[in-house]
């Protein structure tokens, strides 16, 4: 065999080594009750603010890191939720949240989260003037 | 019913125009087919000139559909709809061009018009190559065309037109039952606010055209298959290559300054599948640019020049795909979406069309393409030439497959996501990265066919030696203390090192020849610029104020790190920040706009003297659509960026107002002190230009002077106004002193002791904050000057390829 096919068949090893390495970061999006089996592991959760009978608590004067809200995830359980971060604008009128983080007790403490806002997307409201 | 004050003419042109294009694009493709397959020269040049024609036809008339919209966007004709969704008559002329692109069917103009472009500029000259590469164009072109069409087609509507009515397109609306609705629609809908930025103004035009230069290559692909010839075929691909190398790279590039400059997710890379599928036929072009070089040095590498090339198009499909069907939805902070079932299918036939038809014609010439039988040397350039190109194809593989992660639960009907992409992405392309760049930085020293031991070892030991004492250093200094990126950044310096020397003992002064390693000696920098910026990127506004929680991280000061990145600054009181003292001063608007003033003082530690003091303003749009978009603000210096931004404020339309005016009467000479300041009253003026009087006959209006003085000395005058209309009505409006966060008003006039009363408010700082963010990004110019080089290194190639024969 000559040298050059054994580095090629390096080559193939590496990027296979490579794809088996990344299995690992994969995950599918989890509930708060699946999350919870494994406390402290970060996952993403698909949800939506829950603000029936909840309430947002965000006082930055107190601390501008801690927003403190429920949501609600889709299978219909909400969750109080900390995020580590400023309240972010608007964050009422959001329609679904990704959010990533672990469960930690019978919260979701929470680094990051995408939000959707509808009206960034359906444009099709007509603002009428006088 | 008649409708009043449309203006349907240019639209209905706008329309023909369209059908023009879409009718000519058939005829071109279809002539130039003809003229490839003639044998008989007659034939052949009759159906080439009538292609020309149709071509030219065709070109003009996109470049009719392009003026026309944007004639449309121009004068506010919002009774067209794509006018009304993306524009707003706020905006200044040149976020008009942005408006212009932010609609799938601007865009896909935009794309069409730059193929129109590289298409009657490559119709100039007459080669052998000239007609089926054309038919390749112009079948691309009436793909494009399609889209823009909005006809109905046995029931199905093929396309959307730009040139559609907004009462056409929201037929259900109320206002349309009257006949002068246009009376009734005072504004567009805007342009996304972020991306009112100069660089969304740029950035677009110059990645479409990166995208439609991708294109020749791939034409050139299909004719030398279609012709089975291979001769005087890989000059024109090279420069092609070249081209769409360097366009597409700076596009890249220009996303990534835009995304620094106007997002906050505080970096030029984040990727996100909207950046990542526009760099994956980046990188397939450039891997296939380094086989098309192997192939003209040495018949090597052929069949894997025709594979790259012409995945580098599909693949710009692909990334059109991923972008603009909306799939991304959820992995995304990009805001394109959904825009219909139909482009979806539509996107996947061109897509499947160009992909297949190439494979099929691939693999049905595969056994006569020209192919070398025998091995290359280990020691030759054009073995490892190759393995850089097949390693960029495997990083090409990772982010695909990790970015097409939305297209996989699609089909399969998983749920699988990345938890932490960035982390996921990094830790396999840094390898990668290595990889390349240690190839970048050798592959000079290697001689096409074969290169002695002795010779190779000779020349690259000194540069070797440099750049190990050099990264050592700055690995030191820098305190790399992850192995993986210290060995990226000896790969860097080598890189960067190894080239200049190249450059230093081989080519001298003869620019023309530098191209190949100036563009390494980019390539070397920005790795060592993103090394730098990014893994000792260091948010500096850790925030003082508050209680910690458990982030549920291994260390306390992880956990710190993790829940205290956003400070809280109240107006007017200074925090310490990073070496810093740092004062919010207030918020001024324009237009939408919200710029918080932010001021940076640097003081000697023993004397208090102050030896540094900026003002950064930041500024955020409360948008009625989106809520609060935050740009940043940047203070550049030679070594590193400080980079500020606003995460969140209050809104001041929402703070009570409860404190009460206090009130003094003075005379002439007399002070009132408050919270920051004082002010000196200094006597009667005429009023008549302030903004709250306007004057009328038999008013009496006098205003009274007061010198303002905060207590760092700045100064500014007010004078609040005080008049008598129609003899008995008395008015004293308000006066805002923003600067001072004061609010003054005359009171009364007491003539007998020649005195003015004075009324004053400071509503309290604490009302007033805002809590922003700061980042430091250390040698992020190491990153741009690098991108420079590589963009000058693709041009010099270029100019080289020109200029030589």
């Amino acid at each position: 065999m000559k040298s050059t096919h054994i580095i090629i068949l390096l080559l193939i090893a590496a990027s296979f080594a490579i794809i088996v390495s990344m299995v690992g970061d994969f995950s599918t999006y989890q509930t708060f009750e699946t999350a919870a089996e494994k406390p402290g592991k970060e996952f993403q959760i698909i949800a939506k603010l829950d603000t029936i009978n909840k309430t947002m608590e965000y006082d930055p004067i107190k601390d501008p890191n801690r927003f403190v809200f429920y949501a609600k995830d889709e299978s219909g359980i909400s969750q109080k939720v900390i995020f580590s971060g400023a309240k972010p604008q608007d964050f009422e009128r959001s329609s679904k949240l990704t959010m990533t983080g672990s469960m930690d007790g019978e919260t979701f403490k929470c680094r990051e989260i995408l939000m959707k806002c509808p009206s960034k997307y359906e444009n099709d409201q007509i603002a009428i003037g006088s | 019913m008649e409708f009043q004050n449309e203006h349907l003419i240019p639209g209905n042109i706008g329309h023909f125009l369209a059908l023009l294009s879409f009718v000519a694009s058939i005829v071109g493709a279809i002539s130039f087919f003809i003229s490839t397959r003639s044998k008989l020269p007659t034939n052949e040049s009759h159906w080439y000139r009538l292609g020309r024609s149709a071509f030219t036809v065709h070109a003009l008339s996109v470049f009719g559909v392009f003026s026309i919209l944007f004639y449309l966007i121009f004068n506010h004709y919002f009774e067209y709809h794509y006018v009304w969704d993306h524009s707003s008559k706020a905006l200044p002329f040149k976020y008009l061009l942005s408006c212009f692109w932010e609609g799938q069917e601007g865009s896909f103009l935009l794309w069409m018009i730059w193929h129109s472009i590289l298409g009657l500029i490559y119709l100039r000259k007459k080669t052998q190559w000239t007609a089926p590469v054309m038919s390749v164009v112009s079948l691309a072109q009436f793909f494009l065309s399609v889209s823009l069409l909005g006809l109905y087609f046995f029931g199905e509507k093929i396309g959307s037109s730009p040139f559609a009515l907004l009462r056409d397109v929201m037929s259900e609306a109320p206002i349309f039952q009257q006949a002068n609705y246009l009376t009734l629609i005072q504004d567009g809908n805007g342009l996304n606010p972020l991306l009112q930025n100069y660089w969304m103004v740029i950035h677009p035009p110059v990645l479409f055209l990166g995208f439609a230069s991708t294109l020749f290559p791939f034409a050139y692909v299909i004719a030398a298959l279609w012709k089975n010839n291979y001769d005087n075929w890989i000059q024109p691909v090279i420069k092609w290559s070249l081209f769409g190398g360097m366009i597409l790279g700076t596009g890249i590039m220009m996303g990534g300054a835009w995304a620094y400059e106007s997002l906050n997710f505080g970096g030029y890379w984040a990727w996100d599948p909207v950046e990542n599928s526009s760099l994956v036929p980046w990188l397939v072009l450039i891997a296939g640019l380094h086989t098309a070089v192997i192939y003209k040095a040495t018949k090597y590498s052929l069949r894997s020049t025709l594979l790259f090339l012409m995945l580098s198009f599909v693949l710009v499909l692909y990334s059109t795909f991923l972008t603009r069907t909306g799939i991304l939805g959820e992995t995304s902070v990009h805001a394109f979406t959904g825009e219909g079932n139909y482009l979806g299918i539509y996107l996947v036939l061109f897509l499947l069309t160009f992909l297949l038809g190439g494979l099929a014609l691939f693999f049905y010439r595969y056994k006569s393409i020209p192919d070398h039988r025998k091995e290359e040397e280990l020691s030759s350039r054009e073995f490892w030439m190759f393995i850089g190109s097949l390693v960029l194809m495997i990083s090409v593989v990772q982010i695909t497959y990790t970015t097409s992660m939305p297209v996989w639960n699609e089909i399969f009907g998983t749920k699988l996501t990345v938890v932490d992409p960035v982390e996921h992405y990094n830790s396999i392309q840094i390898w990668l990265a290595i990889l390349v760049a240690l190839g970048t930085a050798l592959i000079y020293y290697l001689k096409f066919k074969k290169t002695s031991t002795a010779f190779f070892i000779k020349k690259i030991l000194p540069p070797f030696i440099a750049s190990a004492i050099i990264s050592a250093l700055i690995i030191y200094f820098q305190d790399l203390s992850s192995v993986p990126v210290a060995i990226l950044m000896f790969c860097g310096v080598f890189t960067v090192v190894a080239n200049a020397a190249y450059i230093a003992q081989n080519k001298k002064l003869n620019i023309k020849k530098w191209g190949g390693n100036m563009a390494h000696i980019g390539f070397g920098l920005m790795l060592i610029g993103i090394v730098l910026s990014s893994f000792n990127k260091n948010v500096i506004s850790v925030n003082r104020l508050g209680v910690d929680f458990d982030m549920g991280k291994e260390t306390v000061a992880e956990n710190k790190k993790e829940s205290r990145e956003n400070l809280l600054l109240f107006r007017d009181i200074p925090v310490d920040m990073a070496g810093y003292s740092l004062t919010y001063e207030g918020d001024t608007v324009v237009g939408p706009d919200h710029f918080y003033s932010v001021r940076y003082i640097k003081r000697e530690n023993d004397t208090g003297r102050i030896t540094e003091e900026f003002i950064l303003k930041p500024n955020a749009q409360i948008n009625p659509k989106m809520g609060l978009v935050s740009n940043p603000d940047t203070k550049h210096y030679l070594t590193k960026d400080i980079f500020t931004y606003i995460t969140s404020t209050v809104d001041k339309s929402k703070i009570k107002d409860t404190i009460a005016f206090k009130t003094k009467e003075v005379s002439v000479g007399d002070s009132i002190y408050f919270t920051n300041g004082v002010m000196i009253y200094r006597g009667f003026g005429q009023g008549s230009d302030k903004p709250n009087y306007q004057a009328q006959d038999g008013d009496i209006a006098v205003t009274a002077n007061l010198d303002l003085m905060d207590l760092n000395g700045k100064t500014l005058k007010a004078n609040p106004i005080y008049y008598i209309r129609n003899k008995r009505d008395v008015f004293n409006p308000i006066d805002t002193i923003k600067q001072f966060n004061l609010y003054l008003r005359v009171n009364k006039i007491i003539p007998e002791r020649k005195t003015v009363e004075i009324a004053y408010k400071q509503p309290s700082s604490m009302d007033d904050y805002i809590i922003m963010k700061a980042i430091e990004f250390p040698y992020i110019n190491i990153l741009w000057i690098g991108i420079i080089l590589m963009v000058l290194g693709f041009l010099l190639s270029l100019y080289k390829r020109f200029t030589s024969k």
